[in-house]
Parts: C-alpha cells; structure tokens; sequence
C-alpha cells in the first residue's frame, strides 16, 4: 500500500470526519455516515466519480455505511447512478448499506436507478475466436448476397432491354431526355476542355523527348494516334464515371430511403422501367458522343501544338494526320464507348438501388459507384486492347 | 435551486414575435410564457407556423422582429457571438417529429454524443448514463447497438426522446410526440412523458395534434390562431369562443377523445 493512502486509512480508522463542498464522511464505532451536500448533477459528476474512487470507502473498519442525502441542493440522474454505483460496489464487498434524508423526488430516483440496474451492465467481451469467425461469416454471406444482386441486376437489365426492344412505346423517353440532358449536354464543356488539355500536355512531353532525335514531326502522330485510341475514350469514361455514376447512386440512393421506390412499386410503375433504364439509355447514347467530342478537342489540341509551338505548317499537319489511316484509331476509341456506358450505368444505378437505410450508405454507395467503375471501365479498356491487338486494328 | 422548482416561474418567454417570410406573415405579435415543471401543448391548424413557433424558440430561426428569452437569456442570434445559445444546449433537449436520430450512430451512441459533447464527463460513465436513460425510456437492450434504420417507429421515438433527456436538460421540446404511433404505444409515451416530468422535474414544452395527448398530460395549452397565441389552463381553452378553437375541440374526434379521456388514463396507469 503507498503512503498517502496509509494516511487516509489512518484519518478513517481514527474517526475523524473528512469533510469537502461536495460531501462530509465521518466514520464512527459501529457504522459510518456519507453525508451528500452541494450538487451532485451532471455537471461535476465525473469530478464526484474521481473524490468517491479516491477516498476509497471500502477500507474503513466498520461494516455499515448510511449516506444521507438531506443537505443535497440539486441531484439528477447522473448523481443519483453515481450513488447508487457506488453503494452496490460496497455491497458487493460484503457491506450493508443504508439511505436516510431523501427528499421524494431523490427517493424516487435511486428507486428507478434500481430497478434499471440490469440495464446499465455492460454485456460480456465475445472472445476473440468467436468474434473473427463471425465476421468472417458475415463478410462471406454478404459477399454471396451481394454476388447474386449483382447477377439479377444484370438479368433485369437484359430483361428491360429486351422488353424495351418487343414494346418501345413503354419505353420513358422523357426521362431519358432528361438524363442525357443532365450526362451528357452539361458535360460537353469539362470533356472538351480536358481532352484539348490532354492533348496540350501529351504534346509538350513528347516534343522534349522526340526533338533529341529530330522526330517532332512525329508529336502528331503520336499525339494524335493516343487520343483518338485511348485517352479520349478513357478519360471521358472516367469523367463520366465521376459525374454522372456518382449522381445515379446518390439518387436512386436517396429515393430509396424516401421509399419513393417503394411508392412506384405499389403503384405498378416498374423502378427498374422508370429509373434504371432510361439512366442506362441515357449514358449509352452520351458516351460514344461525349467520346467523339474529346477526339475533336484533343485533335485541335494536337494541331495547335504542332504549328503553334513545333512550327510545323498547318498543311503538312493534316497531310501527316490523313497518312495515319485516321479512321481505324477513331473507330477503336469509339467502339469501346458503349461498353464504358453499360459499366458505368449498370454500377450506379445498382449501388443506388441496394442502399440500406441510412445517410452514411448513401454516401458509401456513392463512393463505391465510382471507384468500382472506373476500374472497369480500365478492365474493359485493357480487354478491348487485347481484342484489338489479335485483330491486328 | 431545487426548492425554487415550482409552477409559476417563466422559463421561456416570447415577446412579440413577428415571423415574415417575404410578403407572408406568419406569426403577427405573438406572446406566450412557458412556466417551469408545466406540460404545455401547442395546437394549430396545418401552416400556423407551430414549428417556426418552435424553432424560434430553439433559435433555430431567427424572427423577423420580437424577442424570445429562454432561462431569462436573449436567444434570437441578434447580437452575434454572445455565445449564449452555446450555454443553452445542455439545458433543453429536443425530439424531432422524424426522430432525427443520426444514423451513422448506433442508439446508445446515439445518447452518449450529446453527454460527451457537452461535459467533461469520461467515455466509460457517459455510456453507463446512456444505458441508463435508453432503459428509463423504455428500450429493450436488444436494442441499443441497432442502427436508427433498424428500429420501428416507436422505438424511433423513445431513443429519440433518451437522447433528448442525455444531458438532463430542463426543458424538453417535443415535436409531435404521438405522431405515427398506434393509440396503445400513444397511451405509453404519454404517460412517459408525465412520468418523467414528475421525476425529473422537466418542463415540457410540445406540438401535438394527437387529441388524447392534448387533453390527458397537457396542463396548458397555446393555440396559435390569427397570426396569434391563445394560451390557457387545457380546461379553458377546450371550452374557449374562437370558432376555430370551438371546431377543433367541438368536432366529433374532439368529443370522442374526451369521452375516452378518462378510460385512456386508466388504462394506462
């Protein structure tokens, strides 16, 4: 035992009284009195915890402790638990404990805290043997759970395009308008402006390389060649991907909570007809156009750093430009376009279908949507390169 | 402070509120004093402005002219920075109509961030008063580590209320407590509500259209009307001139609720 404790014992055991604005303690020859004063309220009751803890009351020498409560000014719940925790703690250790001087309201209190004792206990640890191999359950069954959504989701939107192919009229034109107008018309602007940017960059990387062997001519070609096959195609998908894959989850995401899916279903609109689709349409007419439109910026690009910085003549740009057979990279970039779209609509709209109830899933979702697909989209990419390669285009 | 606790001191007192928005009033001059430990409900007809009434009071919103003072101190943000707002929040608790649970939080974190937001108290005891105050509440424990998504209505409402009594304020503000509830869990919120405003000495201060409610806990009721608060004792408005007043308390479910005031009581009880 250390010393300052030592002196404490000592003060208890010579039946002196220790007394502080929060508490007068006196222990006598058959039984000791805890007389509460001042406020024990929420407010300083982490304060009382540290004086009650430190005045270890479990050493003194008698075996029955009172505490009073009459000179107590303001007491509230977190007082009253205080308390009663202590008193049980007391009990446990083998004391008998006793309440006098209560004002109604504090009686009524304690007898609350009572008879909700059970609930404050803390349940016990799960080992940690048993917690792994439940998560890992978990994670398996989710991730089965999750395997199948994703399987019907694509079944369905085979179904709703076959559907939509047998009945166009049920199709939601207006809708999908509204999605191109959103996906597509809203983003000429940033794909344009980041392919020209792209095409600027590429060209004043590859001059400083190719000039040290006197082959900026070439800047053209390998500019040119690299935004018609890859880079517009790809950065548009992944600028679309971050615009519009992130907007389908959120939306959808949203809806969902609001049940306003739940309402289309009990009013016999198909969600799947009404949200899925014409957000899929939408994409899959936008992506290839979007994708043509970053082909043109990037060329302008290509030619405003051929003749404005390479002092190549306009001429003799477009003579080595027509030379490259330009119609097969253009076809190569373009008819990936498609492919990106159905990637990009078909993760959105389903993380924003499959939402669990809460705002922070939203925004998980969302996320998601987006990480997972732009890795696709590069997935797809780099499966069209090889098809492409075999095909010898 | 305690033996000060007696029905007769104002706790909040509105003076001459005007609420505009744009050409649309609102709220016309409304007076109206909520007295400690009383049960007061405010009444009104859909767009009467009952929640700008309420969020005004919470300084949630700013009035377009007039004054509310909640624990004798200027709440309506006119002079910025005074920090009195700030001093506030541990001393009321609110439970909104939706419950307003935050749902990335399970329920019993759901009651221990305001404790642990607002005092110095340690992780371990605010939790410990977080299982406490969900218990007193009525939650099973099945429930506390749910997510707000996962639980009913009613158990919505009683986290929701747990949380608004986390920091044992001294007003409560109930945003249409009984809202959605079946009339048997109604019957048990209200008598929680009594219950708790007995014991822990609250004042409560809620919007209610739920009739039951009105008549049973209500000590005094405000109806806002005509731009205006009429405020009295829960007998005196039920009987009170106003057409309005007379339609709403008059009308067939009015009568029906009163009728069955006194079996709902007991048979709660």
């Amino acid at each position: 035992m250390t010393p300052p404790q030592d002196r404490q014992e000592d003060a208890l055991a010579n039946a002196s009284a220790i007394e502080s604005q929060y508490y007068r303690f006196a222990v006598g020859a058959e039984q000791a009195e805890f007389a509460l004063r001042g406020d024990w309220t929420i407010l300083n009751v982490q304060e009382l915890e540290g004086i009650v803890e430190e005045l270890g009351l479990a050493r003194i020498p008698v075996r029955q402790i009172e505490f009073s409560c009459g000179g107590l000014q303001n007491f509230d719940l977190s007082g009253a638990w205080l308390l009663y925790r202590t008193g049980e703690s007391l009990k446990r250790a083998g004391f008998n404990t006793s309440y006098s001087g209560f004002r109604a309201e504090h009686l009524k209190f304690i007898e609350d805290v009572v008879t909700m004792e059970q609930a404050t206990r803390e349940p016990p640890p799960v080992p940690w043997l048993t917690a792994m191999s439940l998560r890992f359950t978990r994670a398996t069954a989710s991730l089965l759970k999750e395997s199948r959504d994703r399987y019907l989701w694509l079944v369905s939107i085979g179904a709703g395009i076959v559907a939509t192919v047998i009945n166009p009229r049920r199709f939601r034109w207006v809708a999908t308008a509204r999605h191109i107008q959103d996906a597509g018309v809203a983003a000429i602007g940033i794909v344009g402006l980041m392919a020209f940017l792209v095409a600027l960059v590429l060209g004043f990387q590859s001059q400083t390389q190719l000039s040290q062997f006197g082959a900026q001519i070439f800047t053209v070609d390998l500019v040119s060649i690299s935004i018609m096959r890859e880079m517009g195609g790809l950065l548009t998908a992944i600028l679309v991907a971050g615009r519009s894959g992130s907007a389908f989850a959120a939306e959808i995401g949203v809806m969902q909570l609001n049940e306003e899916v739940s309402a289309m279903e009990t009013m016999g609109i198909d969600p799947f007809e009404a949200l899925v689709l014409p957000r899929m349409l939408a994409l899959v007419i936008c992506l290839p156009l979007l994708t043509f439109i970053a082909d043109i910026a990037g060329l302008i690009g290509t030619v405003v750093i051929a003749v404005g910085m390479l002092d190549i003549p306009f001429p003799l740009v477009v003579e080595r430009f027509l030379a490259l057979d330009p119609m097969t990279h253009f076809k190569v970039g373009l008819i990936k376009a498609p492919f990106f779209a159905l990637m990009i609509g078909s993760i959105g709209t389903y993380r924003g279908y499959y939402v669990e109830r809460s705002a922070d899933a939203v925004g998980r979702n969302t996320t998601n949507a987006v990480v997972e697909s732009i890795f696709m989209v590069i997935v797809v990419d780099a499966i069209f390169s090889i098809i492409f390669t075999e095909l010898g285009w | 402070m305690s033996e000060a606790i007696e029905a007769g001191n104002p706790i909040i007192e509105v003076r001459n509120v005007v609420n505009r928005f744009g050409s649309h009033t609102v709220h016309n001059g409304i007076n109206l004093t909520v007295f400690e430990h009383e049960i007061l409900g405010i009444v009104g007809g859909s767009g009467t402005g009952k929640s700008v009434l309420l969020r005004t009071m919470l300084g949630l919103h700013t009035p377009t002219e007039g004054d509310v003072k909640i624990f004798g101190g200027d709440i309506t943000c006119k002079e910025k920075g005074s920090g009195y707002l700030s001093d506030c929040h541990p001393r009321w608790g609110v439970l909104f109509q939706s419950g307003a649970l935050f749902s990335g939080l399970t329920v019993l974190e759901n009651v221990v961030a305001p404790i642990i937001e607002n005092t110095s108290i340690s992780k371990s005891f605010a939790t410990e008063l977080g299982r406490l105050k969900l218990k007193m509440v009525g939650l099973k424990e099945e429930a506390f580590d749910k997510y707000p998504a996962e639980l009913s209505g009613g158990m919505i409402k009683r986290a929701g209320l747990a949380r608004a009594l986390a920091t044992e304020p001294k007003v409560v503000f109930l945003d249409e407590p009984t809202a959605g509830l079946d009339p048997i869990s109604a019957a048990e919120f209200d008598q929680l509500i009594l219950y708790l405003r007995q014991h822990l000495k609250l004042t409560v201060v809620m919007i209610s259209h739920d009739m039951d409610s009105l008549l049973t806990i209500c000590d005094r009721l405000a109806v806002l009307v005509d731009k205006k608060v009429i405020a009295d004792v829960t007998d005196v408005i039920v009987r009170h001139p106003h057409p309005w007043i007379r339609s709403y308390f008059g009308g067939v479910r009015g009568r029906a609720a009163r009728g069955s005031n006194p079996e709902v009581q007991q048979g709660a009880a």
